[in-house]
């Protein structure tokens, strides 16, 4: 029983890492919480669909699809709403009330053109299950886990080792010397952008294949962006750490508690966390500079 | 009224691995103390921990024998610290006027309910604070400009304004973050003046943070060098200036200066 | 006549909440995503109490301003002591709404996710009185030292500190301030419409509050209030566009945020047309 709760709660977390990857990634190269990414992941899910209803396309291409049209959203939503601000160097109160705007109109816009019906995946794996020392552990949960842990290992050796990567850890340290070096910032950002909305994709599509697919599924992003902010803003490993324990405390929560009082633990132990310890578990300890 | 005192023992910051200021150690009081040294130094550092914004690892600050460390950076102001910054930290949308204002209204009396009802007294607090801003800013040279709104304002005036608005603190002590920094040699001249006028008028104990040698030498008393974050010398400018440590550190290389400026500025924005 | 009536008093009811987000977000620069929670706090302490033990309208009205502000202390205190980056904040506010929603779906005293059916005890005097007195106390108190400490903070936190400025307790001030209107607007909002249910005071309704600061602009009072008035009495005109209102709302602060940050009145109040022309 323990042992089972551990699983789904560990293959729930795989999720809210990848998910909190996306806002850790945007938030260590523009210093902002960009919170359309919960829309980012909500059409994710609904390309991956498209792809996999109208289509009949495996999973592996429903990914693969789903990933490079999040990626391209993602792209397409910095040039239209944050473009414009980050250049006149707008305090981050804007880019983040920008983000909040694009949040409520591409899941409202889903709301008005494809309708808040629920919609559900083919069935990818039939419901099997796994048996593991005595409780039963279902494929997709195991899967899941795997991909999301093996993407983001993927995105570590991307950032550590290719030199994009290096260029972007050099945009985190600071933006404006970069460019002086001669980077090009804007193709950087990019980048950026197009592997949060990849991440993206693949997160919308577990999530919907696990779930549903609806409108407001972004609002499970809320999630991944406290799981994001308990590893520390900014920290791959602390996106990845922060995911894993928020879906295993979760999962414990609502299995000996209660399932009702889930989601404001989740919350009270944010607040806790960050009245404590204010850069999360793995954040770089950030004191504004005077 | 006789000049206050501050005295730094022993004070060290780190941040992670990198110790920022060394145990360092100084006096100032009365007059004008000069703190120079490369960049880099922990010179700004320096004034963060004086003014609540850092904690120290180790250490004590005390003016007047008042511990300042620890204090809340708007406790340090009311206790009789306050400052210049770096890179100048105006309210930038309010007038000038508004602008010194602030910290006098800061220390006003009323309280949200006679502000809801818009008391007599709340009236006759901000006359009070209207007249004391313009009297400060006539003093500083400031007062023509009372009017235009904080960023619009040319560069040197806006260091005079921040002077200004550090003054309307009622500060004891005044720390200056490189006050003429960018400014050319005449204006740098003029601002020495005012600096040591200031100094007089208010009856406040000054350091000052600066990179123009001649300003330092000619205006402070008293003249603290640091060098990567620890005390190199300390003695009144004519010592400095004979000191061959400092001299190898400092201020004998000024073209390798020039050179380090646009290289590593660490401390700023 | 009484359409046309009901919907410009059920935009005073929204323009006093989006007052009292206007001097948070507005003057002192702080973001919430929460305000809505403070509004239906405000709404359910009222209604609950006229529902249940039949209290007077004006102490029903009394205890959900004080009840919406004492609930802003319980988040505020922790958050702004602990000086919160400000998106941790605006989560933890969200936080917040979301558990008091937890709470009033769950509570048999409110009637859980089924709503509460309180009586119409919201006259156009009782708002239109409590609108005026909002604006007149909102205006004096920004017109005050604590009016200029706000804007100080919101222009440069550490200049504010480093001026004498307790940013904790003034961010603090702050908070309560607009939390106080936005329970004033609850109680009137519940016996306006004389139904309150959980899911009215959620995320959704906080967007609004906030485009309508945006949209009306940061550092006004009659910017924030004039757009409130547009915001909601425009939708009930257009019945038939209801399900377009929200990404409107979407798009709108994207393209006030690109092309136009100060909103409609940015930093300035709609007597300044009237007063003299101040030279440059």
């Amino acid at each position: 029983m323990f042992l089972q709760t551990l699983v789904t709660g560990l293959s729930i977390g795989g999720i809210y890492s990848l998910m909190a990857v996306g806002y850790s990634l945007i938030f260590s190269i523009l210093s902002f919480s960009n919170f359309a990414h919960g829309a980012v992941i909500m059409l994710g899910a609904y390309i991956g669909l498209a792809l996999a209803t109208q289509l009949h396309l495996g999973l592996g291409l429903v990914v693969a699809g789903s990933v490079v049209g999040a990626g391209i959203l993602s792209v397409c939503n910095e040039r239209v709403a944050y473009a414009a601000l980050r250049r006149r160097r707008a305090p981050s109160l804007f880019l983040m009330i920008s983000a909040m705007g694009c949040s409520v109109f591409l899941e409202n816009m889903v709301y008005a053109t494809i309708g808040s019906r629920f919609y559900t995946f083919p069935e990818f794996f039939k419901r099997q299950v796994v048996h593991v020392a005595g409780s039963s552990l279902s494929l997709l949960d195991l899967f899941a886990f795997a991909v999301s842990i093996g993407a983001i290992f993927a995105l570590h050796i991307f950032i550590t080792r290719t030199k994009t990567g290096i260029a972007i850890r050099a945009g985190v340290g600071d933006m404006t010397m970069c460019s002086l070096m001669g980077v090009n910032t804007d193709r950087l950002i990019s980048i950026v952008f197009f592997l949060a909305g990849a991440f993206a994709g693949v997160a919308g599509v577990f999530l919907g294949i696990k779930y549903l697919v609806y409108p407001t599924m972004g609002w499970v992003t809320n999630k991944a962006y406290i799981a994001a902010v308990i590893g520390g803003l900014g920290s791959l490993p602390g996106a990845l750490i922060g995911g894993l324990i928020l879906g295993v405390v979760e999962t414990l929560v609502s299995t000996y508690l209660s399932s009702v009082m889930r989601d404001v633990f989740s919350f009270t132990m944010l607040i806790t966390l960050l009245i404590c310890l204010p850069n999360g578990l793995m954040g770089l300890e950030t004191e504004e500079k005077v | 009224m006789t000049a206050s005192r501050l005295e730094v023992r022993n004070l060290t910051r780190s941040f992670g691995g990198i110790v920022a200021v060394d145990s360092l150690s100084f006096d100032a009081g009365g007059g004008i103390t000069g703190l120079i040294g490369p960049n880099g130094a922990g010179k700004t550092t320096v004034f963060n921990l004086i003014t609540g914004i850092y904690r120290p690892s180790v250490g004590t600050i005390l003016l007047d024998g008042t511990e300042l460390i620890v204090k809340r950076p708007h406790e340090v102001v009311r206790a009789g610290v306050s400052r210049t910054f770096q890179n100048i930290r105006l309210f930038n949308r309010m007038t000038c006027l508004e602008n010194v204002m602030t910290p006098l209204l800061t220390q006003g009396v009323y309280g949200p309910v006679s502000a809801f009802l818009r008391t007599s007294s709340v009236r006759a607090e901000e006359k009070i604070a209207r007249d004391r801003a313009f009297s400060i800013m006539e003093d500083v040279g400031v007062a023509d400009v009372s009017d235009r709104q904080a960023s619009t304002l040319p560069y040197g005036l806006q260091r005079k304004l921040e002077i200004a608005r550090a003054l309307a603190c009622a500060p004891r002590l005044l720390l200056l973050d490189e006050p003429a920094a960018g400014m050319n040699d005449a204006e740098t001249r003029e601002l020495g003046e005012s600096i040591v006028k200031v100094q007089k008028d208010f009856d406040v104990t000054i350091i000052l943070i600066e990179h123009h040698i001649n300003l330092v030498m000619d205006i402070c008393g008293h003249i603290v060098v640091m060098e990567r974050g620890a005390l190199l010398a300390k003695g009144s400018p004519s010592e400095i200036r004979s000191d061959g440590r400092v001299v190898a550190a400092y201020l004998g290389r000024p073209r390798e200066r020039k050179k380090r400026l646009g290289a590593d500025e660490g401390t700023g924005r | 006549m009484d359409y046309v009536l009901g919907v410009v008093l059920l935009a005073c009811i929204n323009m006093i909440a989006v007052l009292g987000l206007s001097i948070f977000t507005g003057f002192t620069g702080l973001f919430s995503l929460g305000h809505a929670a403070f509004v239906g706090i405000g709404a359910y302490t009222a209604g609950v109490l006229t529902y249940h033990w039949n209290v007077p309208f004006l102490l029903a009205i009394i205890a959900g301003m004080a009840a919406a502000g004492l609930s802003s202390l319980v988040i505020g205190i922790p958050t702004l002591r602990a000086k919160l980056r400000s998106d941790y904040f605006a989560i933890a506010i969200l936080g917040f709404g979301e558990a008091l929603r937890v709470c009033l779906e769950n509570l048999s005293i409110t009637n859980g996710a089924r709503g509460l059916s309180v009586d119409e005890l919201s006259g156009p005097v009782w708002i239109l009185g409590a609108l005026v007195l909002s604006i007149l106390a909102s205006r004096n108190l920004l017109k005050s030292r604590f009016g200029a400490i706000f804007i100080a903070i919101r222009e440069d936190p550490i200049a504010a500190e480093m001026s004498g400025i307790d940013l904790f307790r003034m961010r603090l001030l702050s908070l309560v301030a607009s939390a106080l209107l936005c329970g004033v607007s609850g109680a009137l909002l519940a016996h306006r419409l004389a139904f309150i249910q959980p899911v009215m005071f959620t995320l959704t309704q906080s967007t609004q509050l906030l485009a309508s600061v945006i949209a009306g602009g940061m550092g006004s009072i009659s910017g924030p209030v004039i757009v409130a008035f547009i915001f909601t009495s425009l939708p009930e005109m257009l019945r038939s566009l209801e399900m377009w209102r929200l990404p409107a709302y979407g798009l709108l602060l994207v393209v006030i945020m690109v092309y136009r940050p100060q909103g409609l009145m940015g930093y300035r109040e709609i007597s300044s047309f009237f007063k003299w022309r101040r030279a440059k």
